[in-house]
């Protein structure tokens, strides 16, 4: 069964349709790569899948639960987490608390039992304690844990932002550009957080341009051109798909 | 060095308290003007402490003064109307001012920015309005006159605070600084809590909040809500400290006072509203002269704090050690960034 079905997905902006008759599925323990040119709607996509739009049109299904018109927090809590295309973490704050404001879902004691800090929330402290160490070694930045995020550099913040997502404990992670504006050893750091993820069960969907790293990681490929999907394959079929050169390239003048 | 500071900081904690508890008491004991003018300096902090958390949340507050009124009025009526005790008074005055900001929040705070700010800005405008012209209750421009003194405090047949005296400071400054000294405890625990956090995480990135699962819409009306709780307990303070009250107490300028308490003392710092109404009021008794330039003097404090003290007065005292700290920090980071690559 798919993890994560998405049903002729609309979303018009105005007359403009960012989002068109968008149909695609996300297996268990996938790594699905959405590509295409820029304002093909490939963010929209993920805005609409973690309802920070809602749909004009169509139905997102996750594990056989109508999500559509869920709030965000709401998706949170069913597992599915993102990062967003610009850096998005909170800045003033030191590189292990980011961490710990996201285990908020894995909370059981109430907010007045932290307040008095009562035993329960006590050993829940404890427990994130050890658990924002594992996830900081787990993407490599133990070392800067008590660093304040505005000093890190960008490669680091945008790992900052998946050990965030991961804090949330996902079963759907959605990967929005995370390779953006790096350097090849930075990327090739990300890329490896995020094979490690994949490796521990959690479903990816990627969006990124960076081609070399997305076929080199990437199962599946969904391609998408002016809200519409052009494509949807294996990386070997989608690099040898004319309309998908086309997309990217033009057509050749007869 | 981080240690020192922290202990440096919790002994000026303690010196502060015991000077506020017990020297200023004692020393002032008879002079009535210099008690009022530290009781009115601790009513504006326990009320500026509100607006404070409605900026940890990253919303610019204007609207303070409508819970104070409300508060204040919700006494005042009580007191008057029904009769009630002021120790039964004073909790409610506070849970219906917490009331109306949590019904009004669940509306206003879907706005940010200048946008939350103009619409609270036209909340105490308007709340003005409904004091002036709801005369059967708060009987318009006269005012309610004549409030009583705190009565006894008895619980079964124990007498735990006597009556207030007339004329006499020392119970209602003991009264005052004890409200504050537990707002401001309970507002340091909050925001050093999880709670606190997630207020923090709210001003930082409000889609990051929501998408770690984060029900951004319940905790920024828990903050609003416990701001408005503050106004309510400081209006019901006010008014049976000066014995009366009118529409004119709450108007927009007073709003932007609580405002601008918070900003001289420091948005980053608990103590920053209180540093900044007392000093804002203590140096205003001191040149008692030019009061009639008080507004013109608040605003150019205002725009200068703005311009080159944007972390507040707080941040001075901080200044040089944090420096240095940071310093550190950055050549630490730039060796460990060295050491991996």
């Amino acid at each position: 069964m798919s993890l994560l079905e998405v049903r002729n997905l609309t979303k018009y902006f105005g007359g403009l349709a960012a989002v068109n008759e968008l149909n695609f599925e996300v297996n268990e323990g996938e790594m699905l790569a959405l590509i295409g040119p820029n304002g093909a709607g490939k963010s929209t996509v993920f805005n609409l899948i973690t309802s920070y739009y809602r749909p004009s049109k169509g139905t997102i299904i996750f594990r056989g639960k109508n999500i559509t018109n869920l709030k965000t927090h709401q998706i949170a809590r069913l597992g599915i987490v993102r990062t967003f295309q610009k850096t998005n973490v909170f800045m003033d704050m030191s590189v292990s608390q980011n961490i710990n404001v996201a285990h908020h879902l894995q909370c059981r004691a109430r907010d007045w039992e932290y307040f008095f800090l009562s035993p329960r929330a006590q050993k829940e402290e404890k427990a994130f304690t050890e658990s924002i160490n594992k996830i900081l070694k787990y993407v490599g930045l133990l070392s800067y844990k008590d660093e304040n995020a505005k000093n890190l550099p960008h490669g680091l913040l945008r790992l900052l932002e998946i050990a965030i997502a991961l804090a949330v404990n996902p079963k759907l992670l959605l990967l929005d550009e995370p390779f953006t504006g790096m350097n090849p050893s930075e990327t090739s750091k990300v890329i490896k957080a995020v094979k490690n993820i994949r490796e521990e069960g959690i479903a990816i969907v990627l969006v990124e341009h960076n081609m070399p790293a997305v076929m080199g990681i990437s199962d599946r490929i969904v391609v998408m051109n002016f809200g519409n999907k052009i494509a949807e394959g294996k990386p070997i079929e989608i690099l040898e798909n004319n309309e998908v050169i086309e997309a990217y390239l033009g057509k050749d003048i007869e | 060095m981080i240690n020192k500071n922290r202990l440096l900081g919790k002994l000026n904690f303690y010196i502060i308290g015991i000077a506020y508890l017990i020297i200023i008491p004692v020393v002032f004991y008879n002079s009535p003007y210099i008690l009022s003018i530290i009781i009115n300096a601790s009513i504006l902090s326990c009320i500026s402490l509100g607006v404070w958390l409605t900026f940890v949340i990253g919303r610019i507050n204007i609207g303070q003064a409508a819970f104070v009124g409300i508060g204040g009025y919700t006494t005042a009526v009580l007191l008057t109307k029904f009769g009630l005790s002021f120790w039964i008074s004073l909790p409610l005055s506070g849970i219906i001012a917490a009331l109306f900001s949590l019904i009004l929040g669940f509306a206003l705070l879907r706005l940010k920015g200048v946008y939350f700010a103009m619409i609270t800005l036209t909340l105490t405008a308007l709340m003005n309005l409904v004091f002036l012209n709801a005369i059967f209750i708060t009987n318009g421009p006269n005012g309610i006159m004549n409030i009583k003194r705190p009565g006894a405090l008895i619980i079964g047949s124990f007498t735990i605070i006597p009556p207030f005296g007339e004329g006499n400071y020392i119970p209602f400054y003991y009264l005052v600084a004890f409200i504050l000294l537990i707002c401001l405890i309970s507002i340091w625990r909050l925001y050093n809590s999880r709670i606190g956090w997630i207020f923090q995480s709210l001003r930082q990135s409000e889609t990051l909040a929501q998408s770690i699962g984060i029900n951004i819409v319940k905790y920024r009306i828990v903050a609003y809500t416990i701001c408005g709780f503050l106004g309510g307990i400081g209006g019901s303070l006010f008014v049976v400290y000066i014995q009366n009250i009118f529409p004119e107490s709450f108007k927009i300028v007073d709003s932007v006072y609580y405002m601008l308490y918070c900003f001289l003392g420091g948005l980053d710092y608990i103590f920053g509203p209180v540093v900044g109404a007392f000093l804002l009021i203590i140096s205003f008794e001191l040149l008692r002269s030019i009061q009639q330039y008080q507004e013109l003097i608040y605003a150019i404090i205002m725009i200068s704090v703005m311009l080159w003290l944007p972390n507040g007065i707080l941040s001075l005292k901080f200044y040089r050690t944090i420096k240095i700290i940071k310093e550190k920090k950055i050549g630490g980071l730039r060796q460990k960034m060295k050491k991996r690559e």
